[in-house]
């Protein structure tokens, strides 16, 4: 077993992703304040550090961010792009180690524990090296974090963007008067309304948690309270879990009961499913590019298909008409059907917008309040159409 | 026995386009090498990689766009260019990003 005093964490994170491959993949815009924006919501969804000098953040209404800055370029997303560059960036680093784990498109673990034999360098000179070929190949830039566990490794990573290493050194007096200082929201674990409740009982540092009883801190934030403690005093196990690109996804799968052919049933299974993966979608407060329908016949025989979204959502509503569309394209032997799968992979963070007329707030804000009425008074409390035609089924 | 000039039908699809988990494909949108036989329309099959050498034709993305170019080194230092007479380019290849090399092409004909 390897004691986590062994380990080497990397947590890597690309810098201004999309605007920075855009800057990439022309000359033109290098240098230069560029924006990319969402085309149908008129919200920057990434802004150069060039950009971000004149004040640009996202999500910003592109609007205000010419007025802002009227030299800004904006150019409008394109996703393909970005998940290409992502690859890149992925395939460089199983070039370091098999170990890793991607969070989203632009940012991931590896696990370079006891690589140093094989790789002939030290975990330091392979993450250096990875962060230079990147830079030379991409001509996009990353910040990397090496440490001893998760947590250090991706505050280290972000602390000091862009275009930073920093490395936390393996003893225990560094890292605690690494982590002690910096302000409790750097905790992976704090939402604004921990970070809040913190704040009102005049804990600022993450230092100040630690020291803290857990009980003490459990009255003030609930169930939370122990991991907090733990991450405060630089307590995390956590492993690097192994996964591929496509396996970065929320799925879920039913079995019929009884093998169908009622097509209105298979569709109202099939938002059902979605419902349920995008509820998770939005807890880990990610969004996703591609849905994936499978369809299982009666005699095993699968059939697949997927669709992209011009630009990511984590709302279930947007898909809803393409799982019918999906269905009725793949469902094309007159065969009953027993098991169906809805999957969405693609995998985005912080790419949620508000849109200027506030249409995708209201679908979203809609999904949050249907999810938070079942939890508190049961799956029956409120039902969309295709639930109340499966309870009745 | 010589099999020169004779079809062959059991070559698997797979083989034929070495579609590795680090390929591409993409579909050539002008004539800019139609010097090498890629015509606008074709489907070139490539693999994702930073150690293209010069002579492989790659696929590079310059002025925002995803464009087939030759790597040439030229003194010291490596050119991506064009190969059609009527539309001859060049572009410092230490600039731009090169997404990775083609082995492929596939001309449809229907």
């Amino acid at each position: 077993m390897i004691v986590q005093s062994d380990r080497s964490i990397v947590h890597f994170d690309a810098d201004a992703f999309f605007a920075s491959v855009e800057q990439a993949a022309d000359l033109r815009l290098r240098g230069k304040p560029v924006a990319v924006g969402g085309e149908h919501r008129g919200i920057v969804a990434s802004a150069s550090y060039e950009a971000r000098q004149y004040g640009i953040y996202t999500p910003m209404p592109v609007a205000r961010a010419r007025r802002q800055c009227p030299k800004l370029i904006v150019v409008p997303p394109r996703f393909e792009l970005y998940e290409q560059f992502s690859a890149n960036i992925f395939g460089l680093a199983e070039e370091i180690t098999p170990v890793i784990e991607r969070q989203s498109i632009d940012e991931g673990y590896l696990d370079l524990t006891g690589t140093s034999g094989c790789l002939s360098r030290s975990p330091d000179q392979a993450v250096a090296k990875l962060r230079t070929d990147v830079s030379r190949w991409l001509k996009v830039t990353i910040s990397l974090g090496l440490a001893r566990n998760k947590l250090l490794s991706q505050i280290a990573s972000k602390l000091r963007k862009p275009n930073a290493m920093l490395i936390v050194p393996p003893e225990d007096g560094a890292e605690l008067s690494f982590l002690h200082p910096l302000p409790v929201q750097w905790l992976p674990s704090i939402g604004s309304r921990a970070k809040d409740l913190l704040h009102s009982a005049g804990l600022s540092t993450i230092g100040q948690v630690a020291r803290m009883p857990v009980n003490w801190l459990t009255e003030l934030t609930g169930s939370v309270a122990k991991q907090l403690h733990d991450y405060a005093n630089n307590i995390d196990h956590r492993p690097v879990e192994t996964n591929r690109s496509d396996a970065v996804s929320y799925s879920h799968q039913d079995t019929f009961a009884a093998d169908t052919m009622d097509f209105d049933f298979v569709v109202a299974v099939l938002k059902h499913l979605a419902d349920k993966a995008f509820g998770r979608v939005r807890a880990d407060g990610k969004q996703i590019r591609t849905v994936t329908v499978k369809i299982r016949y009666t005699d095993m025989d699968d059939h697949q298909g997927q669709f992209s979204f011009p630009e990511p959502t984590d709302v279930e509503e947007d898909a809803y008409p393409h799982l019918t569309r999906l269905l009725k394209r793949l469902w094309d032997r007159r065969v009953r059907l027993r098991m169906v799968q809805v999957k969405l992979s693609n995998v985005y963070n912080g790419y949620r917008q508000p849109d200027l007329f506030g249409a995708y707030e209201r679908k979203r804000n809609l999904a949050f309040a249907y999810e938070a009425i079942r939890q508190q008074f049961g799956p029956k409390a409120i039902m969309r159409a295709h639930d109340y035609a499966l309870s009745r089924n | 026995m010589d099999h020169h000039g004779s079809l062959q039908s059991t070559l698997s699809a797979d083989e034929i386009l070495r579609m590795g988990p680090h390929g591409f494909a993409f579909v050539a949108h002008d004539d800019s090498m139609s010097g090498v036989g890629i015509r606008q329309g074709d489907i070139i099959i490539g693999d994702r990689t930073p150690n293209t050498q010069p002579g492989a034709i790659v696929v590079a993305l310059i002025d925002g766009e995803s464009v087939i170019r030759r790597l040439v080194r030229e003194g010291d230092r490596l050119l991506l260019v064009s190969e059609n007479l009527n539309h001859l380019e060049q572009t410092p290849a230490s600039e731009v990003v090169i997404q990775g090399s083609i082995h492929t092409l596939v001309h449809r004909l229907a």
